[in-house]
């Protein structure tokens, strides 16, 4: 087994994940999924897994949604896929094709064409395609739906605000017209950043509350240790130890999957015997490599392009804050601290900010209600970064 | 000679692999590397893809050649589980998505010679551009089946501008909906496609920087183009100090970049300066309208940062950078952010400032050629004066006619260089170094008619030395005692070099041995002294001891050790002197060294020495003994060296470890050029 920060994995090679994709299974037998996850955290490699895995009775059907700009172009992809599938059990989207004829559209090599005044019907066809699929489906279709978010991105650039919330709750109001429809939306930035700004335009609707919404973790620490070792093994690296040196490099970068890879890559690289101390200064060195290789200042760019104005003092204050935190601290005492370092008595705005962050993957809430970062090797970086050492 | 090979400065994609692997250094673990993650893609569902970064002329395209070769021949492709679509250099235009997939699916054309994929690739041109992606996305995948298909993809920074933000995101998608593919990429720089946090291949590719070639690994390339041509001059040269010497100055020009040693490689042994300048203005002109270009994409802001940095040529903070250029701190901070990430510039981070300089120091030299069209560049005259002796510099411009002129010509460039020279030749006497050379060689070559003659020149030199070192030991009483050693020694190895080949000893280099000869003699006497009067003796001294036994005992030296033995001793003699506090004697040895090494291709050798013994002051610099302090040492260094201009780049490096060592400020380090700072950073690093 080889190194691939950031590649595509083969779904057999993919560690530590085998209850949280049976829980999901589990899920949709019930409902529709959205699945989320910190950036690097192993989302695409989950759902890799799944469809890699599916059994006889489910039929997973993969869309990148990452280059879709206008709600027609979203459409014409699910009618292909439908088409595809139903072509399969020699069946037809029937309702679909007549519907573009009666709009006057055509259909070339499986090409919609819709007249310009016919365009704005592309919810009607969306939703007859659906209903297409429904009718004939022998398995269960899901619809993997990966970057769902950043189509809607996309769209709220190409067609404004107004399409891009048409979109979602077109989707929700086939999801319950038809209880067997399963669809998981997964992304690698959080469909909240986008509802926050949709709701900025006065968006009211909660379009995903029926679907269940499920967090990939990082590995634990049995399984990022496991795929270290077999990582260290793969690649041939020679250790004085190969159990204490995997251990400390599953610790090191909190059981993060794609820090693992790189580890190990860059151990690879350096050739020689890899010891603890080998792998202490390859993550020091990786944390403050001018390089940036492996894309840590992404943390606290995020916070430049998904937090607004006002809400961006607050995020990298109180992370600040906690990132040169020794304890677990309480809200009131991380709102304190913050006041010494902006001038502010609003309170509310600080829980909203702190859930943000949380959801964002940067805080966790502990049992005992305290606040910490929630990755050390992120918190690291972060005072690194922000020079707050 | 001329090169017998067809070696392609620009395009190495269109040279032979045997050349290729030939003239390949540094990176062969890399190679490797790259070769099995090729294969591991296509045996299995992974898939991996690789993004090398560098400047022009770092290598990249050689390494994708060579990759591509090795590939072809291995037996993933063999048992036909793997497809090549080689995206080259030249892919301009593509502008959209399908544009991309057209090119993939020429390149696959062009690789198998497939007529029939031709001809579905052909009926895409009759569809509308919509049809067209999804019949040409739909025929890639139908053509390449279960295959893996590896996309090399030369300067995908260009590609991806191109293909702009939606172009982008649908490469992407096609490549997440559809695994089948491997790429293995370059770029001259880090871009937004893949550094931009919000850009679709952020984090996408594993990214390899390709590191700057050492100077061992630019000798072990210019050895292997010499090998390569059976160029038999090329070779010899290489293990010389001259050799040495040249490949020290290319080096500086290159900054490791290896289209250079392959541009100058067939020059290194010319002896007609003609062909040099014109191969370094050629190769300048070349470039020029690159560079030029380069700057022209700027902002007016980013072309002023740029051209200060030219002129400047060291690293700067962003304060300076900013108050040089009249911009406010923040505009210069994110101007320069932005040219870092286009290539321009590169960043040195300390504490919480960075510092900037020119990524490649070519760029400096076309924009220094262009800006001052009315004085020699500073770089060539620096290269000739490495090159060339007085003599020949003298010889070249008698030859040259009287009506080539222009401050750019050869004839100002020489004039130059000989200029730097005069002030120095004026300390210089080297009529005694010519005669005992002379002597020397004749007796090595066993010339029996003025062996009388020349051996009597020899002992008389030797005697001189013999005393005068005796005096400068305060070793008088045994003037004789060492004179006879010394006598003895050196008969014991003239009459041992049976054969004598010229080569052995380089005129310039037979005086300076006779003299470390009796200096050695001269130490370990001093050793028996102190044995005699019961005081300790350095123990550096048990390592002369070894190495005078090995010159008398053994056959002579080659000229590598000799050169080897000549650095050690310095090193030694400097770092024993220095401890000892022995001021006069420093003043005395260095002026004589100074003196002896002027214009003997071997200036380095003293540079180097003198660099080593300021770093070990300032490691072990103790206020508790007589020892000198750096800042005595360097006023003396300065004294006696100031007049010789081959010495001005060992001063200048001299003065910043006085002043760092008092204030510990990494600046002060960064005021040298980076070819400068990467002379003196392997030393420091000891």
């Amino acid at each position: 087994m080889r190194t691939n920060p950031g590649g595509q994995i083969d779904p057999a090679e993919i560690i530590g994940r085998d209850e949280l994709v049976s829980h999901l299974w589990d899920v949709l037998l019930r409902q529709s999924l959205v699945l989320t996850a910190e950036r690097r955290m192993g989302k695409t490699s989950v759902v890799l897994k799944m469809r890699a895995e599916a059994t006889a009775d489910k039929l997973p059907i993969y869309r990148d949604l990452e280059r879709v700009h206008t709600p027609m172009e979203f459409t014409q992809l699910v009618y292909d896929d439908v088409s595809a599938y139903l072509s399969m059990l020699n069946r037809t989207a029937r309702r679909a094709q007549q519907l573009v004829t009666q709009l006057g559209g055509t259909e070339v090599k499986g090409l919609i064409k819709l007249p310009e005044m016919a365009a704005p019907h592309w919810k009607t066809l969306l939703t007859k395609i659906l209903e297409d699929l429904v009718e004939h489906q022998e398995r269960t279709v899901i619809l993997f739906w990966d970057e769902l978010p950043l189509m809607l991105y996309n769209i709220k650039s190409r067609a404004g605000e107004d399409a891009a919330m048409e979109v979602l709750d077109t989707l929700r109001s086939v999801r319950q017209m038809h209880p067997d429809i399963r669809m998981v939306f997964t992304s690698s930035i959080g469909l909240h950043n986008v509802l926050s700004v949709l709701r900025a335009a006065g968006y009211a609707n909660a379009p995903t509350n029926d679907m269940y919404t499920e967090d990939v973790p990082p590995l634990n620490l049995e399984h990022a240790h496991e795929l270290a070792v077999r990582l260290l093994k793969g690649e041939h690296v020679q250790t004085n130890d190969l159990m204490i040196c995997a251990e400390r490099i599953a610790k090191l970068v909190d059981g993060i999957p794609y820090f693992i890879h790189h580890v190990v890559d860059q151990l690879k690289q350096r050739g020689g015997v890899a010891t603890v101390e080998t792998v202490d200064a390859v993550v020091h060195s990786s944390i403050s490599d001018q390089h940036d290789r492996w894309h840590l200042r992404y943390y606290r760019e995020r916070i430049d392009i998904y937090y607004s104005p006002e809400e961006r003092p607050f995020a990298l204050n109180m992370l600040d804050v906690l990132s040169l935190a020794e304890e677990p601290v309480t809200f009131n005492e991380l709102f304190n601290q913050l006041k010494s370092r902006m001038v502010t008595e609003d309170r509310e705005q600080a829980l909203r900010v702190l859930s943000l962050l949380q959801r964002d993957h940067y805080v966790a809430q502990r049992e005992d209600g305290k606040l910490v970062f929630r990755f050390p090797l992120i918190q690291r970086c972060w005072r690194i970064h922000r020079g707050v050492e | 000679m001329m090169s017998t090979t067809f070696l392609s400065r620009f395009t190495p994609s269109i040279m032979a692999p045997r050349i290729l692997e030939a003239i390949f250094v540094q990176r062969k673990p890399l190679a490797e590397r790259l070769v099995e993650l090729i294969k591991d893609s296509a045996l299995t569902r992974s898939k991996h893809h690789t993004l090398l970064i560098g400047p022009r002329g770092i290598g990249k395209t050689h390494l994708v050649s060579l990759v591509y070769h090795r590939v072809r021949q291995a037996d993933v492709v063999k048992e036909g589980r793997l497809l090549i679509a080689w995206l080259r250099e030249e892919e301009w235009g593509v502008m959209s998505f399908l544009d991309l997939l057209l090119r993939i699916h020429r390149a696959l054309v062009a690789e198998y010679k497939d007529q029939e994929l031709e001809s579905r690739v052909e009926a895409l041109f009759e569809m509308s551009a919509d049809e067209a992606e999804r019949a040409a996305s739909a025929l890639l995948k139908d053509y390449v089946g279960g295959r893996t298909l590896l996309i090399i993809i030369e300067n995908l920074d260009d590609l991806f501008g191109g293909l702009d933000d939606e172009g982008q995101k649908r490469l992407r998608s096609y490549l997440q909906e559809n695994p089948f593919s491997t790429i293995l990429a370059t770029s001259q720089s880090l871009f937004r496609g893949v550094s931009l946090q919000t850009s679709p291949f952020y984090g996408f590719f594993r990214i390899t920087h390709l590191e700057e070639l050492s100077i061992e690994e630019a000798t072990q390339l210019l050895s292997n183009i010499a090998e390569l041509d059976g160029d038999k001059d090329l070779a010899a040269l290489i293990g010389t100090s001259l050799g040495r010497v040249r490949i020290r100055a290319l080096h500086r020009l290159a900054g490791g970049n290896p289209r250079v040693y392959i541009i100058f490689s067939q020059f290194l042994t010319r002896e007609s300066l003609n062909e040099l300048i014109d191969a370094l203005m050629r190769t300048l002109d070349e470039l020029t309208p690159y560079y030029h270009e380069r700057i022209r994409w700027l902002s007016q802001q980013q072309r002023k940062i740029v051209e200060l940095l030219c002129d400047r040529g060291s690293a700067h903070s962003v304060k300076e950078i900013a108050s040089r250029s009249f911009m406010s701190h923040q505009t210069a901070s994110g101007q320069l952010k932005l040219l870092r990430g286009m290539g321009y510039v590169q960043a040195t981070p300390l504490g919480r400032e960075s510092y900037y300089e020119l990524r490649e120091p070519l760029m400096r030299l076309c924009v220094e050629v262009k800006k001052h069209r009315d004085r020699p560049i500073r770089l060539v005259v620096e290269l000739l004066r490495s090159w060339y002796t007085t003599e020949e510099l003298q010889k070249r411009l008698s030859k040259l006619p009287p009506d080539v002129g222009g401050p750019l010509s050869e004839r100002e460039h020489i004039h130059a260089a000989l200029t730097e020279y005069q002030s120095a030749e004026v300390l210089v006497s080297l009529s005694n170094t010519e005669r005992i050379n002379q002597a020397a060689l004749g007796l090595v070559r066993g010339v029996e008619i003025e062996r009388e003659v020349n051996a009597r020149i020899i002992s008389e030199a030797v005697g001189k030395m013999a005393r005068l070192m005796a005096r400068r030991h305060h070793l008088e009483q045994s003037g004789h005692t060492m004179e006879d050693l010394a006598q003895t020694a050196l008969l014991k190895f003239l009459t041992r070099a049976d054969s004598a080949p010229e080569s052995l000893y380089e005129v310039n280099d037979f005086a300076a041995y006779l003299y470390r000869i009796v200096r050695d003699t001269a130490i370990v006497i001093e050793r028996k002294e102190a044995r005699r009067q019961g005081r300790e003796h350095i123990p550096e001294l048990t390592e002369f001891q070894r190495r005078i036994d090995f010159l008398v005992e053994r056959t002579p030296p080659s000229p590598d050790e000799v050169l080897e033995m000549r650095v050690l001793l310095l090193n030694r003699t400097l770092s024993y002197l220095l401890t000892a506090g022995d001021k006069d004697n420093l003043i005395e040895r260095l002026t004589e060294l100074a003196r002896e090494m002027s214009g003997s291709g071997a200036e380095d050798v003293l540079s180097e020495s003198l660099i080593r013994s300021f770093i070990l002051l300032y490691k072990e610099e103790d206020p508790d003994t007589e020892q000198l302090n750096l800042e005595e040492w360097y006023n003396i260094s300065k004294e006696i060296l100031e007049s010789y201009l081959e010495y001005e780049l060992t001063l200048r490096i001299l003065e910043k470890i006085v002043r760092y060592s008092k204030t510990k400020d990494k600046r002060i380090l960064l005021e040298l050029p980076l070819e400068e700072r990467t002379f003196m950073e392997p030393l420091l690093d000891d």
